[in-house]
């Protein structure tokens, strides 16, 4: 259903997709590693899930954000009373639609959910929706403020995957009809 | 020389064309039933957590409860024995609600995760079918401009 | 009495972009999805331009888009959808509902001020 290939390119384009919307300036510094394992924490955990649908797949993207003081100075104002998970919401549809925009110059339809919160302990099942991918990674920015995201891709069809990084995109610029 | 094609034939086929993907459009009709559909299974399943929770901390106090009758039962002594039995029987029971607690626990993530998913790839392949048909009937509009 | 219409599920993008406009001199009130929208648009005819996401719970931009011109009744509105979503379908949706333009989000405001100044005078 994915090639090996296919696998490679997708991950990739996470972490492109990643690495420009879940800083909150293109001044700080974004690192992102494979994780071996989702590893949640369920006393402080919640999931943020996001979904891109076509045809032939689902891809779903996982954000595991804790409510630590690290995360909320980063993401929010001081006078944010808001849950994290909230303000997350927009950092996933961000990403996915970052996501959803590359893989829509090879795929004419496509179309994102809105985003959800789980429990953190969900994510220990995500094999019962019996992925074609599950990739784990470990997100560290500035070199303190530490995410993990999950990768979910179920095919029911084959699904080839070309993606190029090559074209820059252009954001908040207004086209008029 | 290629046949020249019915022109007021061409036209009520394309005519016939848009109508038909005009009638798509009613797609967001069931669309909106399934998401409504989804959004009571959520619904039920953010209530089944709840009570999974209560059920767990109620297991954790019988077997504090079962705990505690057990040591009053000691005290007692000897007058005690059938008390102290019974507090055995009901810290065994405790244990195994305890044990079915995890296991709902368990399965109600199971379920939560499978239902969001659904809900979410629902709501985005109906976007995408109905952006889809919006698509379909940019082709028609161009078709009936090319054939005049 | 509101000039602009801003509509988003995210408490981050209404503050950023009904601030940002506010702090140049702009009247905007906020809707947090697309019934919300339609509610507030009908209790203020009014408003001049509205700025719209296109992914929210209950309903969606292009849906409500599409009610403001046949159930609202009001072709007078101009809609801009701020977004994350850019297929050329969608983009088709939004023309055949009448959608004056499409950003695609992160939300620059120095970008589209003039432009956004212009289609509420």
């Amino acid at each position: 259903m994915l090639s090996e290939q296919g696998k490679r390119n997708i991950e990739q384009a996470f972490q492109r997709a990643a690495r420009g919307t879940v800083v909150r300036t293109s001044a700080d510094v974004c690192d992102i590693a494979l994780a071996t394992d989702p590893q949640p924490d369920p006393r402080h955990g919640q999931l943020v899930l996001i979904t891109v649908s076509s045809f032939a797949f689902r891809l779903i993207t996982i954000f595991q954000v804790r409510d630590t003081p690290e995360i909320r100075s980063y993401y929010l104002a001081d006078t944010d009373q808001r849950g994290i998970d909230e303000s997350f919401h927009e950092v996933a549809n961000l990403c996915c639609g970052a996501l959803n925009r590359e893989f829509s110059r090879s795929f004419a339809h496509l179309a994102m959910s809105t985003p959800y919160t789980l429990d953190a302990r969900c994510i220990s099942y995500l094999a019962q929706l019996q992925p074609q991918l599950l990739s784990h990674y470990l997100i560290t920015i500035n070199g303190s403020v530490q995410l993990r995201a999950t990768l979910c891709m179920c095919c029911t069809a084959p699904v080839d995957i070309q993606l190029n990084a090559a074209e820059v995109e252009q954001t908040g610029e207004l086209e008029l009809f | 020389m290629s046949a020249i094609p019915d022109n007021a034939g061409l036209h009520r086929r394309t005519d016939a064309l848009a109508q038909e993907v005009g009638r798509l459009r009613s797609l967001a009709v069931a669309l909106e039933r399934w998401h409504q559909d989804m959004i009571s299974m959520m619904a039920q399943n953010r209530s089944m957590d709840a009570e999974g929770e209560d059920m767990h901390a109620i297991a954790r106090q019988l077997i504090m409860v079962s705990l505690n009758a057990a040591i009053e039962g000691a005290r007692a002594g000897n007058e005690a024995r059938g008390f102290v039995a019974v507090a055995a029987e009901v810290k065994t029971l405790a244990h195994r609600v305890q044990t079915l607690a995890g296991e709902l626990g368990k399965n109600l993530q199971t379920s939560s995760l499978i239902t969001t998913a659904t809900f979410q790839d629902i709501q985005a392949a109906g976007k995408m079918m109905m952006a889809a048909i919006s698509g379909l009937e940019v082709q028609v509009r161009d078709l009936r401009l090319e054939i005049g | 009495m509101a000039q602009i219409l801003v509509v988003d599920d995210s408490g981050t993008v209404r503050d950023e972009v009904a601030g940002f406009l506010k702090s140049n001199g702009l009247d905007v009130v906020t809707a947090v999805d697309g019934n919300d929208g339609l509610a507030k648009l009908k209790a203020d005819p009014r408003i001049r331009l509205v700025v719209t996401d296109v992914n929210m719970p209950n309903m969606d931009g292009l849906t409500m888009a599409e009610k403001v011109r046949s159930e609202l009744g009001n072709s007078k509105v101009n809609l801009i959808m701020l977004t994350t979503e850019s297929s050329a379908n969608m983009r088709e949706r939004g023309k055949a509902a009448g959608v004056k333009g499409w950003i695609v989000k992160p939300f620059k405001g120095t970008a589209v001020l003039d432009t956004f100044r212009k289609l509420v005078s």
